[in-house]
């Protein structure tokens, strides 16, 4: 048993913000009750000046094994995760073979009890992903599935969206579990490769219209309200989107969701350069967009901001626009990059720090049923899934540096303002002053002393 | 024209100077006068004698030695113009551009060549001179006469008749000025008058045709023009297969840079391309056409035309019909052609339209019928067959019958008029077989145009020093060199 203490930091999580040191037992993997008595840690980390954190919770990430292990592995994603301050992460079924049976969930759970983040597996929604025939959710659920998403294809044929959406609130009515169906809502004929507008136009890039997106919102609320169901919409990129949530939410529907850290950063205008690595699902939008995702955020309409981590490989980005696969990794860059936006400009005055963070941590956790053990309130007896987030510390984005295995991020030679030094999952440090702890545990013990 | 030395002034009309006022316009004409006779006294009769004065300094002398010889001899000689730049031998120092037209429209064998510039320095000029001459023909003999001797000669030239001898310091400058590419096509239209329709500008240059996408009209050009600078050139077949087209451009730019070249014309189906090699390459990249981007040359050599026939872009009235959305010649050409001070009209199908006109300088006509009678220049773009399979248009007839150049329209277009199209035509789909051959038909004149505008594209990009650099896609060249 190592008990190790958090020192110096001010706990922010859905109670607020206090200055208190935390202690975490890696056996138990909780944080420690020390009311009235002087415990003695093994180890230190030092949180001076820092904010602490519940574990941050992607609810939306691409972790690419089986399948495109050249991309990601469940154990690089995983560190990947934990630099970036997360200890639980939803990995998307769209692997190959998909996550659309018992036998595959557990396959990647069996690959996730050797990493140090918890990987939840999310399950499809139809089989193969196909858009077609409902996928045997209550399978699923026996071996611990909770949001079923065709994730990276949109179910376009509305009366399946109605089935799952029935089949998968059914279920759960019975086996009394609060599962979410999810959907990246696009219409795919009017798919193209970046936002459409002027830009596209005389970029000569074909371009998605931000209704691709908004038909298939509205389509899905609908679809959702008819029947009855929670619907969790990912990736949103438009005004549009944004506002049909709003009102959505406001006529009692069960919908939440989640934006991406790149688009609530970028704008289409980054697409300029023909950067493949610009080249995102849905498309970058335009600045009137962006603000309308912040100011969802801010006035709740926006319950998360979710990665869409999606490693690519290097010579994938090196091709031509319109040849190169979309998507961006995030995992590792997500916190710093968005506390970065809020300290510029028009953001700074919609919202604060502490709201990005219950986007990042607690929000997402509940949406996927994982409050209990991570992004709860950090009290003795809790889960000891914390991330320490320095917001002083300025440093700049290097591609060799990253810990993913793929580098696919449009962000590198960035300044960021604010980084993780510390990530303890269940009682354990694994990463401590930025730097991933070693397995052998060298690096952890050199940590406190 | 001698290097280095030769301010812009012109050198009658006033004074002549070089740096120093050396000679007032009576000291030019008596200096003029003096060796007009130490010519005469040379060349007895003065049969088979011809003038060339180099440009631009040296050919107000070669006019004004020309009358002297008349008023001396009353022998008219022939006078001819020559512009040596593309023989210099310091193209890769600096920016060398052609100044003015080379006009030599006579047999040289058998003639004395008088050639005459106005100020002799290092000689250089004169050597590059002597190359250009002889690829118009084998004189019997070239003699050298100058207005003003500086010295420093840094070759072995030697001037039979002088001016005025005037040692001078080495380090005066000249102020480089950019002609348009547009002007400088000019001089290189005249190359292909030769008798050897090749300059060695960039000899020693090596160029790649890298053409993902193939283009039998444009490589061809492209190469020719290469070739006719004198360039090295290397065919990089890149084919159209799928696995080409999902190859990682790094790959294949870095390979093809590891060979040593300086330039690469890259046509791609892919929009960005040439924008993106610029990441991973020191050499310089000519865009030839860029998916539904850019071509600019192709624009170029649309604007060259029309000057040619008409003069002038400024206040034209062109309409650019057809498929504007998937078109990269569309999008070079209102810019080009706008820019240039023209009123550019789109007329398309609805569906074949970009999404977005939003800050286009353009004005759109939904038919063709509309504004037949009332344009200057009808710019005709071919029709895909792909388009109809994508339900962007319902048959080739229909589209002929509301946007096609036919017959009946072609009528009504004014007789002064220009019929223009990148080619290749779909006859009897966007333009009636008859009008494609219609004496205001200028698009084999295109055709041949863009030999000329792609030679004085690649010297400008290869052959001509440092060049600023555009801030957006549209640029003819990314080179960073």
């Amino acid at each position: 048993m190592t008990l190790t203490r958090i020192v110096g930091g001010e706990v922010l999580d859905a109670n607020g913000r206090r200055k208190t040191d935390l202690v975490v037992n890696d056996e138990t993997g909780l944080i420690v009750d020390t009311a009235g008595e002087q415990v003695l840690a093994d180890l230190e980390l030092d949180a001076t000046g820092c904010l602490v954190l519940p574990g941050l919770v992607d609810i939306h990430a691409h972790l690419r094994q089986p399948g495109s292990e050249l991309s990601e592995t469940i154990e690089s994603a995983a560190l990947a995760a934990a630099v970036g301050g997360y200890t639980a992460v939803v990995a998307m079924p769209d692997t190959d073979p998909c996550v659309d049976n018992a036998a595959a969930v557990n396959d990647v759970l069996a690959l996730a009890k050797a990493v140090k983040c918890e990987v939840v597996p999310a399950g499809a929604a139809t089989r193969g992903r196909k858009g077609v025939d409902l996928a045997p959710v209550g399978e699923l659920v026996a071996v611990g599935v909770r949001l079923f998403s065709d994730s990276g294809s949109t179910i376009q044929n509305a009366g399946v969206m109605r089935r799952v959406l029935e089949y998968v609130d059914g279920i759960g009515a019975a086996d009394g579990l609060q599962l979410v169906v999810a959907q990246c809502p696009q219409m795919d004929t009017l798919t193209g490769l970046m936002n459409e507008g002027a830009l596209s136009s005389t970029l000569g890039l074909s371009g998605q219209p931000a209704l691709a997106e908004e038909l298939m919102v509205a389509r899905d609320i609908g679809l959702a309200q008819l029947v009855g169901a929670r619907l969790h919409l990912q990736g949103l990129s438009t005004a549009g989107s944004v506002e049909a949530v709003r009102r959505a939410k406001a006529s009692g529907a069960s919908v939440t969701a989640e934006v991406t850290p790149h688009h609530l950063v970028l704008t289409e205008q980054a697409c300029a350069t023909y950067d493949p690595n610009t080249k995102v699902s849905p498309p970058l939008r335009t600045e009137t967009d962006r603000q309308a995702l912040w100011a969802g955020l801010a006035d709740g309409t926006i319950d998360a901001v979710a990665t869409d981590h999606g490693p690519c490989p290097a010579d994938s980005k090196e091709r031509p626009f319109d040849h190169a696969p979309f998507g961006v990794i995030g995992l590792e860059t997500a916190l710093p990059l968005l506390a970065t936006e809020i300290e510029s400009g028009d953001i700074k005055a919609r919202i604060q720090l502490d709201q990005v963070i219950a986007a990042l941590s607690w929000q997402p956790a509940a949406i996927v049923g994982l409050s209990n053990r991570h992004g709860g309130p950090l009290v003795p007896g809790a889960s000891a899934n914390i991330c320490v987030f320095d917001p002083n510390k300025t440093w700049t984005l290097n591609r060799s540096t990253m810990v993913s295995r793929s580098s696919n991020t449009p962000f590198a030679g960035r300044e960021l303002h604010g980084a993780v030094r510390h990530t303890v999952f269940a009682g354990t440090p694994v990463v401590a002053n930025g730097a991933v702890v070693d397995s052998t545990g060298t690096d952890g013990a050199a940590v406190g002393s | 024209m001698a290097e280095r030395e030769r301010k812009g002034t012109p050198p009658f009309g006033g004074v002549f100077v070089a740096r120093n006022q050396v000679l007032d316009a009576a000291g030019v004409a008596r200096a003029v006068k003096r060796m007009a006779h130490e010519v005469v006294e040379r060349n007895s009769g003065l049969t088979d004698v011809i003038i060339i004065g180099l440009q631009t300094g040296g050919v107000p002398f070669a006019e004004a030695m020309a009358q002297a010889l008349l008023s001396i001899e009353n022998v008219e000689v022939p006078v001819g113009k020559l512009d040596v730049a593309l023989y210099r031998d310091d193209i890769n120092l600096r920016p060398v551009l052609p100044e003015a037209v080379t006009e030599v429209p006579f047999d040289l064998r058998k003639k004395v060549v008088v050639l005459v510039d106005d100020v002799l320095f290092t000689g250089r000029t004169i050597r590059a001179a002597l190359d250009a001459i002889i690829d118009h023909g084998r004189p019997r003999a070239i003699q050298l006469a100058v207005m003003v001797d500086r010295g420093h000669r840094e070759l072995p030239i030697r001037p039979d008749f002088v001016g005025k001898n005037l040692p001078t310091r080495r380090d005066e400058a000249v102020n480089a000025t950019l002609d348009d590419l547009l002007n400088q096509t000019d001089r290189f239209a005249e190359v292909q008058q030769r008798a050897i329709r090749k300059v060695p500008a960039l000899r020693g240059k090596t160029v790649v045709m890298a053409f993902f996408e193939d283009s039998t009209r444009t490589r061809s050009s492209f190469d020719l023009a290469a070739r006719r600078l004198s360039a090295d050139v290397v065919t990089f077949r890149a084919g159209s297969s799928s696995v080409n087209k999902g190859e990682s451009l790094r790959d294949t730019v870095e390979t093809i840079s590891a060979m040593g070249i300086d330039g690469i014309v890259v046509r791609h189906s892919s929009p960005g391309v040439a924008r993106q090699l610029t990441n991973w390459t020191d050499a310089s990249i000519i865009n030839a056409g860029d998916g539904q981007h850019q071509h600019p040359t192709q624009a170029l050599l649309d604007c060259y035309t029309i000057r040619q026939k008409r003069g002038d872009l400024l206040g034209k009235r062109i309409a650019i019909v057809g498929d504007i959305n998937h078109s990269r010649v569309a999008r070079s050409n209102v810019a080009a052609f706008t820019k240039l001070g023209a009123e550019v009209v789109l007329v398309a199908p609805p569906t074949l339209l970009p999404a977005s006109l939003d800050g286009w300088p353009v004005k759109v006509e939904p038919d063709l019928d509309s504004i037949i009678g009332d344009i200057d220049i009808v710019y005709l773009l071919r029709i895909q067959t792909e388009r109809m399979k994508e339900a962007m248009l319902p048959s080739d007839r229909e589209y002929r019958s509301r946007w096609g150049l036919t017959l009946e329209r072609a009528r009504r277009l004014s007789p002064e008029a220009l019929i223009m199209h990148p080619g290749p035509m779909n006859r009897g789909v966007e333009i009636d077989p008859e009008v494609a051959d219609d004496s205001r038909s200028v698009i084999l004149d295109q055709v041949a145009n863009g030999l000329p505008v792609r030679m004085a594209v690649l010297f400008r990009v290869l052959g001509a020093g440092q060049f600023e650099e555009q801030d957006n896609g549209a640029q003819t060249s990314g080179g960073r060199r």
